[in-house]
């Protein structure tokens, strides 16, 4: 053996060994700006704001437009109609028809998907690694997180029942969850308002830095009570309901607008909270673009004109929220269809794409709060206090006082003017029906008239089929 | 520089300088033993008295005594053997004259430096005769031709041993000066076999050198090395240019497309540019990607598409641009398709795939050549769907209408009376039927001598739109470039190969093809009369709006590769690979005010920005080690391979423009944000391993292969990213054995067998990690969101392929007979485990257990039927079949199992559809069995789906002929392919027959109209009341049907001028042609492309080329 060949073994030897060597090495990467993990995102102030802030916004995804509950819980109550079946999206005419099935899961996917968010969030801002944040900032985002996932979870609740309550990340045990009965979800809703509370400003609204804001594009602790009141309404808890309601009402921050005009600009006072739309071809919300008509149905617009039932329910002579929340449109006759006119929601204005900046999407704003107060005392049997609640909204619209007089006509009246007050807005038709009992009878004349067959498990939407199909736990609602 | 030295000796200060310069210019890894002595007296005079010693010894004295520096090949020395010196106070000169004379070295004094080295070894390509002594011929020369006597030109005159070659004229003549007698010399050249002659008292040796029919012992490119057909114990194909160029297409993918046994290609549109599906031997996991590697030039090379962001409606292209299309196909030499283990499996981790390997085209020593190539022709779509007439269409919707028991509404334009309804367009031949041009042209110089070659090419192409109503075109500019030299010892070699391809596509967004369905046929006029676009009154979306959306995207593509190798000893050659590849992709997307229906109102135009950038280095340093051993011969090879692939994408959404002549000013709109359909991504791909390989060919009859592969990847999470890979392979040349030497007609004969372990790691990046993305912002602020659930578990999916193969050559390989079988097992299966949506996610990532199964074999027949010196008729005849199934799925629970859609016995992407029953006789209505075998209009998902298809191709091949007479060549070539596929009824039924306004092909005439009709097609709707049938009809067993095809892929005619006659016009060949690709389909699929199975793109054009070929 000579020694040329030892120098080369021996060479090529340490050069192996020096490569095997920084093999690990060369696999490493840093994480690209564009790449924040679990393990660094919580740890500064402004990743964590921006995750908040992504959770915010992705709530369009439901909040409005024709995937939103506002729309698909229109249709498919009697508020809105769907005037050329076949030229819309299946799932709003399945909506319309209110024949849905197990296929449609996109409410249910989109507000679960939020719900991980939170649960994201909550999880890193209460772990170790928030430690490197600024406390009251951190404290902050917590509540409004908790209180963001008190409102997903209320509309699951609402819209589907006994529902899996998933509060972790760990898809391993969340995948195998039973449903958890209604009134263990609202315990957790109103344990994550009650916590939302401490932490969110009194009074004021902030950026996602903290600074002072004057758009109310995130939850404050007034938000927190107004949610509160209409979650101990929706479980009958009239006095809890009346206390918080009361707490708002009584803040000077808030007014009803007199102008109705101005009750969805992005300036209303009457606004207890409100989302931005984050959709860069809209800057304002999308509701407008999908509820004013603007052409006769079926001309390649897509927009939905209010139910002629909802029409019908309105004094179009003195109520001054016919003549600004509701729009006309007058399609003059052709060869074969006599001309007609239609109602829209007219609520929001801002229908075209790239309009100005003007309007947000409201989700809580002070009528409500009178409406909660009102029915929270009728049903305590303060009658009085009951009516001057309902008849402030009233004088607002330019009705003259309420004529109830009894506990149960008193009820009727303020669930009628919820219906012309809140009409189109957060699926609260429905809801309102729902909890006081009278959707079957009112749908069972209305489902025919919108080309539809009522049944009552329809008060609830169906489960998708996948997600029965993958979680052995999991059981359809009845009846789907 | 003087390379061939080799520095074990002393080594002084001086000369560690250049030593070191040599090391940083091979980038070599190899550490050199230094010996360090200090220098003595620079004393002149030398006094040695050694017996018996080696000469290293007396070297070392004689460098005490002067300080002169020994240079020398240790092997060389060594084989001088012991030597006996007594000299005395002699002059260095003297000394070592002494030293060496019973010895074949001779040595050379420069500076402070002294060079030993064998006296026969030649170093130059002229050398002074006294190296070869006596037995020299002072000139050698000769001609070599073909068998049909013409000069062979390029034909490679070698000094067996040595590093010495001439290469052959134009006229196949060479002349080789100081050739020692009795010496070989070797004549090698592309596609002939090499002969071997000795060298005699004769000064001409002429020889003919026979055309290698069998192609045994060409050269072929093999994963980090060459070998040939004969010795390689891997499954490949190899494709040359020779094929490629008959084929009038703009990626070479679809010149492949029937031309590699064991591989599946689609296209999925006929538009120019469009995406190209691969699929070598079958899936073979669930998720992860099926792409191969695409190699060019040792580089990796990302294939696949880059997205439009305008993918969110009908993608222009199907999917994309192809990165292919930047590799102009008449600049590719040949492309090896890698299938098995052993041919793999040294690239690891992406092996499992398989690997195609492009080789570009590289100079060639010989007289300085133009060459010149230009083609033109036309694309046309070869057939449009028939779709209802006026009649039928009106027919259909009022029939609809009647069945709905719905009036007439306001919105049905088509049928109110709005639109003339007497009137009647046929979209299909207004909107795509008419033949558009495209046209090529290239030009190369190529030449270069024994040392130095180049190879500088260019090349224009335009593709015109086939929707030629929208205008537009696909244009390409390229340029390639090859220069390599050898120094002329041979020993060192540097090559630099590249090339730039600038690609722009200003065709109009949305493939236009669905509106030939979509449009009723009384839909009003595209024109007003004043030439303005109708929109009847906003009655009428009209297609054309989109005819002033703006597109340009353009597609620039750098690729670059250097080699530099050095034979550090003569069986050992050091060499470093490095390339850079980098592909960027813009997108200029404007959609002006008057690029929409004015029923729109849009008042303000928007824009689209994209740019999108790969880009990847890499630096592959290897030590390839050659040696006789015995009757053997080994080869073995180790290397290193360090890559790095970046990906961006940055694409942007403006909106709010005040005009739309400032849409191509991201800055002139007022909002500019992150689009829907796209977000900005920036990923870093890093990958190294290390490799080996040990080959040996024991007396020409029996080859064993090894390979392994240790390697990294982080697509894995910390802890995960290492696994190896290796492969064994074993031939036998059965044929080499003295008892089949005796079957005289049995020419060739091998048996073949490989097993190895390939990997694959073509998930997305960051998966293993959860991992938050941007969107758009909420108050100002940038907003960000998870984008998936991490999974830090999860690693390496494996397939380990097992290949058999016979090959078999018989009567002088007129028949050449190749049988493969093949299967591939993977396992560790990483796909996206489905999970209920409560848990935030409807997917996450796994590495499933399991077995995935790939097994086939496919046969290739290649016949020379007539062989004359003037008529050539050759048959060439390829056959695949292969199933892919789930072997084992230990499911875990049901959940699981229904989790991952996998049925044991059937692909992983089997469809499991409803049974589809009938349509009712009484309700017009589509009816289905259930599980239970009950009769049902509502069949449920997951539970009602039991009817299993298979939707890969069962099998497929090609038969192609080629038949050549004196000047003239023609080759047809058939491909077929059985396979079933989304059925006609199927198409462009999301919504019903007879809903507004959209047109429907014939194949809903047969519908149910009264009761007690028998028929397959329900009754016509204009709701959605019939829907849940008709959705569930899409997921059930009548919506596919056979979808075979058997199609006349490319025919190719040309004549070559005779080169005597041209000889006279100054042109060394003149050749034309013609060129058809996609001529004939026969098919029961009926109407529809059976291989795009899609209604919504445009089928494969037809494409006639003619063009000619002048090379100077």
């Amino acid at each position: 053996m000579n020694f040329r060949y030892k120098i080369i073994s021996s060479g090529a030897l340490l050069a192996i060994a020096l490569l095997a060597g920084s093999c690990n090495k060369a696999v490493d990467i840093n994480s690209t700006p564009v790449q924040l993990n679990l393990e660094n995102v919580y740890t500064t102030d402004g990743s964590a704001e921006g995750v908040v802030a992504g959770l915010l916004g992705k709530l369009n995804s439901f909040s409005n437009g024709n995937g939103g509950l506002p729309i698909n819980m229109g249709l498919y109550a009697d508020e809105l109609v769907n005037p050329v079946a076949s030229a819309q999206t299946i799932t709003l005419s399945q909506y319309y028809a209110d024949s849905l099935s197990a296929t449609s899961s996109s409410m249910w996917q989109t507000l679960y998907s939020q719900v991980y968010t939170a649960n994201d969030i909550v999880q890193g801002l209460s772990g170790s690694g928030s430690s490197s944040m600024t406390p009251a900032i951190c404290s902050r985002l917590l509540a409004e997180t908790k209180f963001l996932r008190a409102f997903l979870y209320f509309y699951l609740t609402n819209l589907y029942g006994d529902i899996p309550l998933t509060i972790t990340t760990d898809y391993k045990a969340n995948s195998v969850l039973a449903k958890s009965p209604q009134a263990k979800v609202y315990q957790q809703i109103v344990q994550d308002l009650k916590d939302a509370l401490m932490g969110l400003p009194d009074g004021s609204y902030v950026t996602a830095s903290g600074a002072a804001a004057t758009d109310r594009l995130r939850p404050n602790k007034q938000a927190a009570s107004a949610f509160l009141a209409r979650v101990y309404l929706y479980q009958g808890q009239w006095a809890n309901a009346e206390a918080q309601a009361d707490s708002v009402i009584g803040n000077t921050l808030y007014t009803l607008e007199p102008n109705l005009a101005q009750v969805f600009l992005k300036g209303s006072r009457e606004v207890i909270w409100q989302q931005q739309s984050i959709n860069p071809s809209y800057l304002n919300g999308q509701d407008a673009t999908y509820e004013i008509v603007t052409a006769p149905p079926g001309s390649g617009h897509v927009a939905e004109p209010l139910n002629m039932q909802l029409v019908n329910a309105f004094d179009t002579v003195n109520d001054k929220r016919w003549a600004n929340w509701v729009g006309q449109y007058y399609a003059p006759a052709s060869p074969t269809t006599p001309a007609a006119t239609y109602y829209f929601a007219y609520k929001y204005k801002a229908y075209l794409m790239s309009a100005p900046y003007t309007e947000n999407i409201v989700c809580f704003r002070l009528a409500e709060q009178y409406l909660i107060r009102a029915e929270a005392r009728a049903q305590q049997n303060d009658l009085g206090g009951a009516a001057s609640d309902l008849n402030a909204i009233r004088s607002r619209a330019g009705l003259p006082p309420a004529t109830a007089a009894t506990q149960g006509d008193l009820l009727a009246a303020i669930l009628n003017e919820r219906r012309l007050e809140l009409f189109t807005e957060w699926g609260h038709r429905f809801f309102d029906l729902h909890r006081t009992g009278t959707l079957d009878a009112i749908m069972t004349v209305a489902a025919p008239l919108k080309g539809g067959v009522w049944s009552s498990y329809k008060s609830l939407l169906p489960l998708p089929a996948l997600d029965v199909a993958l979680d052995p736990n999991l059981i359809q609602n009845a009846g789907y | 520089m003087n390379f061939c030295i080799h520095v074990i000796g002393l080594v002084p200060h001086g000369l560690r300088q250049q030593i070191q310069r040599i090391m940083k210019l091979t980038a070599l890894l190899i550490i050199i033993g230094t010996l360090q002595v200090s220098a003595g007296a620079n004393a002149q005079k030398v006094t040695l008295h050694e017996k018996d010693v080696p000469l290293s010894r007396i070297f070392r004295e004689i460098r005490k005594q002067t300080g002169y520096d020994f240079f020398f090949d240790a092997a060389v020395i060594r084989q001088a053997g012991s030597v006996s010196v007594d000299v005395k106070d002699m002059s260095l000169q003297e000394a070592l004259a002494s030293c060496l004379k019973n010895t074949s070295l001779s040595f050379h004094i420069t500076n402070n430096s002294i060079v030993v080295k064998e006296a026969v070894a030649p170093t130059e390509t002229t050398r002074a005769p006294d190296v070869f002594d006596a037995d020299t011929l002072t000139s050698l020369k000769g001609k070599v031709t073909d068998e049909r006597g013409a000069g062979l030109e390029g034909v490679t005159v070698s000094l067996k041993g040595y590093n010495r070659r001439v290469t052959t004229n134009a006229r196949g003549e060479y002349i080789f000066p100081y050739v020692p007698k009795n010496y070989i010399l070797v004549f090698s050249y592309v596609g002939h076999k090499t002969k071997e002659v000795r060298i005699g008292e004769a000064g001409v040796i002429n020889l003919v050198l026979e055309e290698d029919i069998a192609e045994l012992d060409q050269t072929q490119v093999i994963a980090y090395g060459t070998t040939t057909k004969r010795f390689n114990t891997g499954e490949q194909t190899t494709v040359t240019s020779k094929e490629i160029e008959k084929f009038p297409v703009t990626n070479v993918l679809t010149a492949l497309q029937a031309k590699v046994p064991g591989m599946f290609i689609t296209q999925t549109s006929g538009q120019p540019g469009s995406t190209i599906h691969v699929n070598i031997r079958g899936k073979n996991g669930l998720n992860t990607g099926s792409d191969p590697l695409y190699i060019i030039d040792g580089i990796p090379y990302s294939g696949g598409g880059f997205l439009s962001q305008n993918s969110g409606i009908t993608d222009r292209t199907g999917n994309g641009q192809d990165a292919l299309n930047l590799i102009n196909p008449l600049d590719i030499e040949s492309v090896d398709v890698l299938k098995d283990a052993a041919a793999t499996s040294i690239y690891g981790s992406r092996a499992a795939n398989g690997v195609i390997l492009i080789t570009t085209k590289k100079g060639r020593s010989g007289a300085t050549r133009v060459n010149l190539n230009a083609y033109s022709g036309y694309n046309q779509i070869p057939y449009l769907p028939h779709v209802l007439n006026l009649q039928q269409y009106l027919e259909m919707r009022h029939e609809a209408k009647r069945n709905d028991g719905y009036p007439v509404s306001p919105g049905d334009y088509d049928i109110n009376g709005t639109w003339d309804t007497t009137r009647s367009t046929n979209w299909g031949r207004t909107l795509v039927g008419q033949a558009t041009h495209l046209s090529n042209i290239g030009a190369s110089v190529s030449g270069g001598n024994a040392q130095t070659q180049f190879l500088l090419s260019g090349n224009y192409r335009k593709v015109d739109n086939n929707e030629k109503i929208f205008g537009g075109s696909d244009q390409t500019a390229s340029l390639h470039f090859n220069m390599s030299n050898t120094s002329q010892d041979g020993r060192f070699t540097a090559s630099l190969t590249g090339g730039y391809t600038y690609d722009r596509n200003n065709i109009p967004t949305g493939d236009i093809f669905s509106s030939v369905l979509g449009l009723a046929p009384d839909a009003p006029p595209l024109y007003n009369p004043d030439g303005s676009i109708n929109f009847a009154k906003n009655t009428f979306i009209n297609p054309l709006s989109n005819k002033n959306a703006i597109n340009r995207a353009t597609l620039d593509g750098l690729t670059s590769s250097a080699v530099i190798s050095y034979k550090l000893l003569r069986d050992l050659e050091l060499k470093t690979t490095i390339g850079y590849n980098k592909q960027q992709f813009n997108e200029f997307l404007g959609s002006p005010t008057t690029a929409f229906p004015p029923v729109f109102m849009i008042t303000q135009g928007s824009s689209s920005f994209t740019t999108d950038n790969t880009t990847s280095w890499s630096i592959e340093p290897q030590a390839n080690y050659n040696r006789d051993i015995s009757k053997g011969h080994l080869q073995a090879t180790v290397g290193y391979s360090l890559q790095k692939q970046t990906f961006t994408s940055q694409p942007l959404q403006v909106t709010g423009y005040s005009s739309d002549l400032l849409l191509s000013s991201i800055t002139a709109g007022t909002a500019i944000a992150a689009p829907s359909s796209k977000s900005y991504s920036e990923n870093i791909y890093k990958f190294n391993g290390l490799y080996g390989r040990v080959n040996y060919i024991w007396d020409n009859k029996y080859v064993l292969d090894y390979s392994g592969r240790y390697d990294g990847s982080t697509k894995f999470g910390p802890g995960r990213r290492f696994h190896f890979f290796q492969a064994v392979g074993a031939s036998w040349i059965f044929s080499e054995e003295a008892l089949m030497k005796q079957l005289s007609f049995l020419s060739f004969g091998k048996l073949r067998a490989s097993y190895g372990i390939t990997g694959n790691d073509r998930i997305g990046d960051n998966i293993y990690n959860s991992t938050y993305s941007s969107v758009p912002a909420y108050q100002s602020l940038p907003g960000l969101y998870p984008t998936n659930i991490a999974n830090p578990d999860i690693s390496w999916e494996t397939t380990k392929k097992i290949d058999l193969a016979l090959n078999l050559q018989f009567f002088h390989s007129r028949i050449n007979l190749e049988g493969n079988f093949f299967r591939n097992r993977t396992s560790n299966l990483l796909s996206g485990y489905k999970l209920p949506s409560i848990t935030g996610f409807t997917t996450i990532t796994e590495n499933l257990p399991g077995l995935v199964q790939n097994q086939g074999f496919d046969i290739t027949l290649i016949t020379h039927n007539i062989r004359t010196k003037s008529f050539d008729w050759s048959t060439t005849l390829l056959f695949t079949k292969q199933r892919n199934q789930v072997i084992t799925f230990p499911p875990a629970t049901p959940a699981v199992q229904q989790a991952a859609n996998l049925i044991v016995g059937y692909p992983p992407n089997v469809l499991s559809l409803f049974k589809y029953k009938d349509v009712n006789t009484q309700t017009g209505l589509y009816e289905f069995v259930d599980a239970k075998g009950r009769t049902t209009g509502t069949p449920q998902l997951g539970v009602d789906n039991h009817t299993l298809l298979d939707p890969n191709p069962k099998y497929f091949g090609s038969v192609d002929n080629s038949f050549s007479y004196k000047g003239f060549t023609l080759d047809v070539l058939f491909r077929f392919v059985k396979q079933i596929g989304s059925s006609v009824i199927a198409q462009n039924a999301s919504s019903p027959p007879g809903s507004s306004g959209t047109n429907f092909t014939t194949a809903v005439l047969k519908r149910w109209q009264k009761p007690g009709d028998v028929t397959n097609v329900q009754k016509f709707s204009s709701i959605f009341g019939g829907y849940s049938q008709l959705s569930a009809m899409l997921q059930s067993d009548l919506a596919y049907a056979d979808a075979s095809y058997f199609r006349l892929q490319n025919a190719s005619f040309s004549y070559s001028f005779d080169p005597e006659l041209t000889k006279k016009m100054h042109i060394q060949a003149l050749r034309v042609y013609l060129l058809g690709e996609n001529l004939l389909t026969i098919s029961r699929y009926g109407m529809i492309d059976p291989e795009t199975q899609s209604i919504q793109h445009l089928p494969l054009v037809r494409t006639i080329t003619a063009g000619i070929q002048v090379t100077f």
